[in-house]
């Protein structure tokens, strides 16, 4: 589609929109939204590495036992390159002790904070994670949830129709890096075919949730899909590594409990036979698939003190049968993992001005992200943000390859 | 036997008189207070108007669903109708009439989640308003020491004047004293001290009868240490609605502003 015709089309769609929204009754409608521009500003040569303006609208339309809600959004960024999308696009049902949410939807579990463990349903959009929100990290996925409640307890399926899958750096993103494991080899990395629509590759869920005073526990398994493709094989004669995704299943559980004054957080997720790339270096390379199991644990506490909030948080990961040929995302995949996050945040003026920092850390080769912040509501719904974007440590690390690309971010939020 | 009977009825006469004659204590009073019928239940809309030292105001409309169980367990519901940046944010918590924590849980639209929140130190500031959680809900006399301090007329209505000083020593006020209306047990006008100064204080420009309980509609909390307020006034006022049992839930706190 050239620009034109894709300009034309999100106005189309947009038009459309705005006429369903302004013939409906208005008291069975909620219209709101955020118009945010943003830019960073690389610290090695102040460049602006990163402009964007963006629309994220929702669109609520309620009836007596139904709802209906629209999340379109719309951006421009430093190109001028224009990207619409309906982030969701679903309706809700509400029985007598049953729920049932049919469409493109973002699903939310777990009792993780910023790492995606047993929140692992949607896939994550990747592609500018850096600067994103946390919440704006997962995407939707078409699929039917039912949800059906007995006391305390909830319990869950979800069928999701067709994969989707993760989204990664572009090549010409400002933090893309070539897969490591490829250096020093003439070869290049084909794009993995998307399974094909049916019944047979689609995905399922089930969850068991109870809410109580004393925990919340929730209790998730399903068979999934790898959310980032792998390589499984190279033709040698012309150097081009195919790469699919592959299935798995996991279960996985998440509790969190009030302690005192503070809140203990635990996430665990197994996923079995989950497969992994082995890569034995050579010219060409040899290129195979391994499936391995992998467990995963977060512990995690959250505390008010002072007026300070601190949320703290350690994850481990452990391969097993683990080998040195394995890849994952790119990199030599660990045996054994570890990482830790530090939320810390303040707020001043009469809630007006909020300073935080969040930091994440590598332990294994250890590297390190620091986010400091400040926010500023300027008037009610109207804020702006500065925040500092540092890397720093072993650039073998996922932050610390950043070493020379730290930023600086200001952005104006506008919410209506 | 009719001797017996004469002094029997005149033990219980003198006892009887005695009871009356015993003036009201500052407990009393205070208990009476928490006592109050309030319903089994109430909804409410609440607008906050939080203005800072230099003049300028912000607004938050807010939905608020409360219950109390026999027990005097007090399950509360609150979501933001705005401003925008907030709005459909939810809070659960369940607050208890002995010394335990409250439990919170916080509905982030954003997020899609339902997240446990640790319990806030009862004096924090609520919204960043000028109200604190413990102004917020209903707070248990025995957490203080009462001392009726005597009587005195605002508006027309006789009040008791009843000095409080908290049994657990906090950083925002060392006493307080606190006007209450003569038989109704609702209070007018509510100073808090701090060192010998009046850090804050709260007042009442309305209230009204609904279903014979008294709701306070419209008060005034005046920082005078930062030279701020936050005024609250309140519509839609009902009681003993009939509540989903299920509203106390994550399933309501996903679900919005929708009973």
């Amino acid at each position: 589609m050239t620009t034109k015709n894709r300009k034309r089309t999100i106005l189309s769609v947009l038009l459309t929109l705005a006429v369903t929204v302004i013939t409906l009754p208005a008291s069975d409608i909620s219209f709101t939204g955020l118009s945010q521009t943003r830019l960073a500003l690389a610290f090695e040569d102040a460049a602006i590495p990163y402009y964007e303006q963006k629309l994220d609208m929702h669109i609520d339309i309620y009836k007596h036992m139904s709802h209906l809600f629209i999340q379109p959004y719309l951006s421009v960024d430093q190109d001028e390159d224009i990207e619409f999308a309906m982030r969701e696009l679903y309706a809700d049902f509400y029985l007598d002790a049953m729920d049932i949410r049919v469409g493109k939807q973002i699903i939310a579990t777990g009792q993780a904070d910023g790492l995606y463990l047993t929140n692992m349903i949607s896939p994550l959009n990747m592609s500018d994670f850096l600067l994103s929100e946390t919440h704006e990290l997962q995407m939707g996925v078409p699929a039917v949830k039912a949800s059906y409640y007995y006391d305390a307890f909830t319990f869950t399926a979800l069928w999701i129709s067709h994969f989707v899958p993760a989204e990664t750096f572009s090549s010409d993103s400002y933090w893309f890096n070539s897969p490591t494991f490829l250096s020093g080899g003439s070869v290049n990395m084909a794009d993995p075919e998307t399974p094909e629509l049916s019944i047979e590759n689609s995905e399922v869920f089930g969850k068991a949730s109870y809410f109580g005073a004393l925990a919340t526990v929730e209790v998730l398994g399903g068979y999934t899909w790898t959310d980032t493709p792998y390589a499984f094989s190279i033709d040698t004669g012309t150097g081009t590594i195919t790469t699919e995704y592959g299935r798995y299943g996991v279960l996985g559980a998440a509790v969190s409990a009030p302690v005192s004054s503070a809140v203990l957080r635990t996430e665990i997720l197994a996923s079995f036979d989950k497969p992994f790339a082995s890569v034995v270096p050579g010219t060409p390379p040899s290129v195979s698939v391994e499936e391995h199991s992998v467990i995963d644990g977060i512990l995690g506490i959250d505390i008010d003190l002072a007026g300070f909030s601190l949320s703290a948080q350690y994850r481990g990961t452990y391969m097993t049968d683990h080998n040195e040929t394995l890849i994952t995302d790119g990199k030599p995949a660990k045996e054994y993992a570890q990482l830790a996050t530090l939320n810390i945040q303040k707020s001043f003026l009469d809630d007006t001005l909020t300073a935080g920092i969040f930091t994440i850390v590598e332990f294994d080769e250890f590297n390190i992200l620091v986010r400091p912040s400040v926010t500023y509501i300027i008037e009610d719904a109207v804020e702006i943000e500065a925040e500092l974007i540092l890397f720093a440590g072993d650039d073998e690390g996922t932050y610390g390859v950043y070493n020379d690309r730290s930023v600086t971010s200001l952005s104006l939020n506008y919410y209506f | 036997m009719k001797a017996k009977r004469i002094i029997g009825g005149l033990i219980l006469l003198i006892a009887t008189t005695s009871l009356y004659a015993v003036p009201i204590t500052g407990e009393q009073i205070m208990q009476n207070v928490y006592d109050r019928d309030t319903g089994n239940n109430m909804q409410a809309n609440l607008r906050m108007e939080i203005m800072n030292s230099r003049g300028q105001v912000r607004e938050r409309d807010i939905i608020q669903v409360s219950q109390e169980d026999q027990d005097g367990i007090e399950k509360k519901l609150m979501f933001f109708l705005s401003p925008a940046d907030v709005k459909d944010t939810g809070f659960l918590s369940i607050s208890y009439p002995d010394d335990r924590d409250d439990d919170q849980w916080i509905y982030l639209p954003a997020l899609r989640r339902v997240k446990r929140i640790a319990a806030k130190n009862q004096n924090d500031s609520f919204m960043g308003s000028d109200f604190t959680y413990d102004d917020m809900g209903t707070r248990n006399p025995n957490k203080d020491v009462h001392t009726l301090l005597g009587t005195t007329m605002i508006d027309g209505q006789e009040c008791y004047i009843v000095e409080s000083i908290p049994k657990v020593s906090n950083k925002e006020f060392d006493r307080t004293v606190t006007y209450i209306v003569k038989d109704q047990w609702y209070g007018l006008n509510k100073e808090y001290h701090y060192k010998g100064e009046m850090v804050r204080e709260l007042t009442i420009n309305s209230l009204e009868s609904i279903n014979g309980i008294y709701v306070i509609n419209d008060m005034v909390m005046e920082n005078h240490d930062k030279g701020t307020q936050t005024r609250i006034t309140m519509s839609d006022v009902s009681f003993d609605n009939d509540l989903d049992s299920g509203i106390f839930t994550d399933r309501q706190l996903k679900m919005g502003p929708r009973f």
